[in-house]
């Protein structure tokens, strides 16, 4: 059987023996969602590009302690997250240090993490619009508080179950449900408030379905 | 309806939009980066911060623990007083001193001839002495002469009536 059809279950065993061919394609089937978690934190590529191949170095290290209780993939992500946020917590310090010797702001490595689904057919101004609605969105996703967006970012944007968002987080499903319904709460308030959610949705509308 | 599911309006915008994706090119070289990171862990361990932060506390524990030691109360404790007064009384010198004290005789009341005596010689020596230590004698003449000078009447006579 080929490698990279392998279970995760069989590469974490074959990794646990120093197979490095079979951690390379763990690293090749998680990496792009390991960036998109990492991302959603810092919101910095190259940062996110560190911080998950960081996060993939200690999961190679951390194997011999990686029971199967948890699935590797919600293992790998928390491992991920917590990466992510530790270089937040430095890269802010750095930010600040900047900021007050007069050599930067605050927030210049901050980039967008979202992208618009392309849609057919639209006319230069719905694309416009389009675009502004996205940046409402992004904002007011950042506007929540830690843990309602990380939830929220995990389970709409990077897809997961609650199951998995609970595994992630190291969190029970309920108190995932919880953050999720005042996550998605405060969004409608904040998208609702000035401009309206109706016009921004419908100029996302042509935007394609995601699953 | 449930709590955690997305609103209608809210469900389209989301369903138009997606974590931007990394661009193909920049992730050419991310295994091989992974690859280098896990050398690099496996070659030795990591100084980083953690580890720079927990040398500097022990050495100001260290340091506090020594500036502590040097800065505590010197006073003896009652034993050690003992010892040193122990000590004291067996030196050659203390032996000595107490040997002169003890020949120092008892001082026998004067006669009050004698004390007469003592009396004048030592009020001649205080008048030359306390001339020395003014030192003008002709200043004390004048304030002398002074003295014996009566007031006149004007500067004798009140100026005001109470």
């Amino acid at each position: 059987m080929e490698t990279t059809a392998l279970s995760d279950e069989a590469l974490v065993t074959k990794a646990r023996q120093g197979d490095r061919d079979a951690f390379g394609v763990l690293v090749h089937r998680y990496q792009a969602q390991a960036i998109l978690i990492a991302q959603s934190v810092l919101r910095n590529f190259e940062l996110s590009k560190d911080a998950s191949q960081n996060a993939f170095a200690k999961a190679y290290f951390g194997l011999a302690r990686f029971r199967g209780e948890a699935k590797f993939k919600t293992w790998f992500f928390r491992i991920v997250l917590n990466e992510a946020k530790d270089i937040y917590r430095k890269e802010k310090a750095r930010g600040l240090f900047k900021f007050w010797s007069g050599r930067g702001t605050e927030d210049e490595n901050v980039e967008s993490v979202l992208e618009l689904i392309p849609a057919g057919g639209q006319s230069p101004r719905e694309a416009f619009e389009a675009q502004e609605a996205k940046q409402h969105l992004e904002r007011a996703i950042y506007e929540l508080p830690e843990r309602e967006r990380e939830v929220f970012i995990l389970r709409y944007l990077n897809g997961l179950e609650l199951s998995e968002v609970a595994d992630t987080l190291g969190i029970a499903i309920g108190t995932v449900k919880a953050h999720l319904a005042h996550g998605i709460q405060k969004l409608r308030s904040i998208l609702l408030a000035p401009a309206g959610v109706q016009s921004q949705a419908g100029s996302l509308q042509g935007g394609g379905a995601r699953g | 309806m449930d709590k955690t599911e997305l609103t209608p309006e809210l469900e389209k915008l989301v369903k138009g939009v997606k974590l931007k994706e990394p661009p193909e090119q920049l992730m050419a070289d991310y295994l091989s980066g992974v690859n280098a990171k896990i050398d690099r862990g496996a070659e030795g361990a990591h100084f980083g911060f953690p580890q720079i932060a927990i040398v500097l506390a022990i050495g100001l524990t260290f340091a506090g623990a020594f500036y502590l030691f040097l800065t505590r109360p010197q006073g003896e404790s009652p034993v050690q007083v003992a010892e040193i007064t122990q000590k004291v009384e067996t030196t050659p010198l203390s032996a000595e001193l107490s040997g002169a004290a003890a020949k120092i005789e008892p001082l026998q009341p004067l006669s009050l001839e004698e004390e007469m005596e003592v009396l004048e010689a030592f009020g001649e020596e205080f008048q030359g002495e306390a001339s020395d230590l003014f030192g003008d004698e002709e200043v004390f003449e004048e304030l002398a002469q002074l003295d014996e000078l009566e007031l006149s009447p004007t500067l004798s006579t009140p100026t005001s009536s109470v």
